[in-house]
């Protein structure tokens, strides 16, 4: 059989914008993916804006960079800030963090798990958002299925709200500052939070655990499907003291199995096949440059290829669990699941023994006076739900000088890099089964695995010629219109043609 | 129950979230405006105490910016699937609800000028705002029970 090309795009069902294109042949009687290329079909201009601000508005302006992670974007602009003016936050401020950025990762780990992945798997009732899909080859209850779909929506709710409590509003809580945060642990709220937090637990113990583990046995063979490169990397995250020695999330790389530390120095950004200007290739972030360079032969990403010393890193739950020991079964599509809903649980049993240490020291403060410095270089690096985050911050005469971002998902869903090594959701792709062309859900299933996480922003693509297309919907009823936003929007240089919209 | 619908992000889009901020300025004490947006499914738990619904979107019909419609929610073809969960219909979303006792459903669509990325409306489309509000008050005066208290 000639090697047929599917594409996916936009990939549904994720935050954000992905492209993945895979060339599939047939191999031994069976068609698998043999290629992929996986593109991230937006420009964030972040860094950009950052410039010439105040060094405080990067706590602010980072978190928009997703509403589905914003708590910890605000958690690293603020260590990176916090680092800079030199100072060390009270307790009650760092178990503060913890638990509005906890209540973030339960959202989104719930979120995640029904509303994102669990359409790939059970055959839903007949209605939206559970159609249109592709049939499933194996039968789950899906009346069951759904009764927790809508669960888990309340229970998302609620890990909302019990992070507005300290956070003051979910998402973008505006109370992380450099020296603290800005409100104290009333009795009140710690009792609120409490409540939600106990509701949450009981969630994820007796149906978020017992449900991933149904879908993981019922669909076995995916503990051997979307292996990746097999390096983890984590850069820990949960401060347990005042100077982040100790973490409730380790920091750490895995390779070949066995656990090592973590040198920042190895870290560079490529940018061989993406769209930015070449002389900034393999610069390491401290230094890193965002200079787009738009239309460029060969690049087809806007996400850059973090490397850690050369080689392409998974990031995520999985890599989290593995480094602290929590979890070491396998790395795969059901393996990144399990991790993903064990380390629910662990956070927020963790989260509870925070809100007892806030309780008994309430009366402590949540701010330690400090100033900007003039001139500084410092980072924040920390975990969002879907993996190790990064936050490079220069100062210069008072103002942001440069910043620089790494999110987890460019580490997972990179392109090439200068070497040629695919990134590590392209990687995954490689070898897995495609029974029907016309429907490559194994192929998706492999990619949400990963809770690829591409900051939301419209974009228009055009199909590729000879490309087969699944754009699940671009159909609008006269309930609501919407022009066209055009590519030369983003492009002027672009050819005018009827655009797709997204 | 008054909810707005829309992307505040998209101008005239976000007609829907304008007019419930509007109303909120003169609240009823037995009707809950809702700034819903795009976050349909998140609205669940309100949805599902209301026995009547006044929805507020954007509605491209094809009369002048501006223009106020009023409809019952059977004449409103259902859209197709989106690519995102922001995407899903109110009809959708209410699908999730017990269905023994669907809530009665009307909706005020406003006629957009323009759709972009943008925070305002359009001066037509504002202009059209007191009628939405005017309009908004008489239907919920309609409903049994409201208009007494």
């Amino acid at each position: 059989m000639a090697v047929q090309t599917i594409l996916i795009d936009p990939v549904t069902r994720i935050e954000g914008h992905l492209k993945i294109d895979v060339k599939v042949d047939t191999v031994n009687g069976v068609p698998k993916v043999v290629d992929a290329f996986a593109t991230g079909t937006l420009f964030r201009g972040f860094e950009a804006l950052l410039v010439n601000r105040p060094p405080e508005d990067s706590q602010h302006i980072t978190q928009r960079i997703c509403g589905v992670c914003p708590v910890p974007h605000g958690m690293a602009a603020v260590m990176a800030l916090d680092s800079a003016c030199g100072v060390t936050i009270p307790p009650n401020a760092r178990i503060m963090r913890n638990l509005v950025m906890g209540a973030n990762f339960i959202q989104s780990h719930i979120l995640h798990f029904y509303h994102l992945s669990l359409p790939d798997y059970v055959n839903g009732p007949e209605m939206p958002p559970w159609q249109p899909s592709w049939p499933k080859e194996k039968q789950l209850d899906a009346n069951y299925f759904n009764g927790n779909y809508i669960k888990a929506l309340e229970m998302t709710r609620k890990a909302h709200e019990m992070g507005a409590l300290f956070g003051g509003r979910m998402p973008h809580p505006p109370t992380y500052i450099p020296g603290g945060f800005t409100t104290t642990p009333r009795a009140d709220r710690i009792s609120k939070f409490r409540t939600y937090l106990g509701e949450l637990l009981s969630f994820i113990q007796t149906v978020y655990l017992k449900d991933v583990n149904t879908v993981a046995g019922t669909y076995g063979e995916y503990k051997q499907i979307g292996q990746g490169p097999g390096n983890l990397l984590a850069f820990g995250a949960f401060d347990l003291d005042a100077a982040g020695n100790s973490k409730l999330l380790k920091r750490g790389l895995v390779t070949r199995g066995s656990v090592q530390s973590v040198d920042l120095n190895k870290i560079t950004e490529q940018v061989k096949y993406s769209w930015y200007a070449d002389n900034t290739n393999g610069l390491r972030p401290v230094s890193g440059k965002t200079t787009p360079n738009y239309p460029k032969a060969n690049a087809y990403s806007w996400l850059k290829a973090p490397r850690y010393d050369g080689a392409p890193c998974e990031a995520g739950p999985l890599a989290r669990m593995w480094v602290n020991g929590d979890y070491q079964r396998g790395i795969s599509v059901m393996d990144r699941h399990l991790a993903r809903a064990e380390e629910t649980l662990k956070i927020g049993k963790a989260m509870q023994g925070w809100i007892d240490q806030l309780a008994q020291g309430a009366g402590g403060p949540v701010y330690t006076r400090c100033s900007m410095p003039t001139s500084a270089s410092s980072y924040g690096l920390t975990e969002a739900p879907r993996g190790a985050l990064g936050h490079w911050l220069q100062i210069t005469n008072r103002k942001i000088g440069s910043y620089q971002v790494i999110t987890p998902t460019c580490w997972n869903a990179s392109p090439r890099d200068s070497a040629g090594k695919r990134g590590p959701i392209e990687e995954a792709l490689i070898g897995t089964p495609v029974a029907n062309i016309d429907q490559p859900k194994e192929v998706v299933r492999v990619i949400h695995s990963f809770d690829p996480c591409l900051s939301c922003a419209v974009h228009v693509m055009r199909p590729a010629q000879g490309g087969k297309i699944f754009a699940l919907g671009h159909v609008h009823g006269p309930d609501r219109s919407r022009a066209p936003i055009r590519e030369e929007h983003l492009h002027p240089e672009a050819d005018k043609g009827s655009p797709l919209e997204i | 129950m008054v909810v707005g619908l829309g992307n505040l992000l998209l101008q005239d889009d976000g007609v829907g979230v304008h007019a419930i901020r509007r109303l909120q300025e003169d609240p009823h004490p037995r009707i809950l405006l809702a700034e819903v947006g795009t976050a349909v499914l998140d609205s669940l738990h309100l949805l599902k105490w209301a026995d009547k619904i006044l929805a507020i979107d954007a509605m491209a019909a094809g009369g002048k910016p501006g223009t106020v419609y009023e409809f019952g929610v059977q004449e409103v073809e259902e859209r197709g699937p989106g690519t995102s969960l922001h995407e899903l219909s109110l009809l959708s979303a209410l699908r999730f609800l017990p269905q023994n006792k669907p809530p009665e459903i009307r909706i005020l669509g406003i006629e957009p000028k323009n759709i972009a990325y943008g925070l305002d409306l359009s001066p037509q489309v504002q202009a059209a705002l007191s009628e939405v509000t005017r309009a908004t008050w008489e239907i919920v005066a309609g409903w049994q029970g409201i208009a007494a208290s």
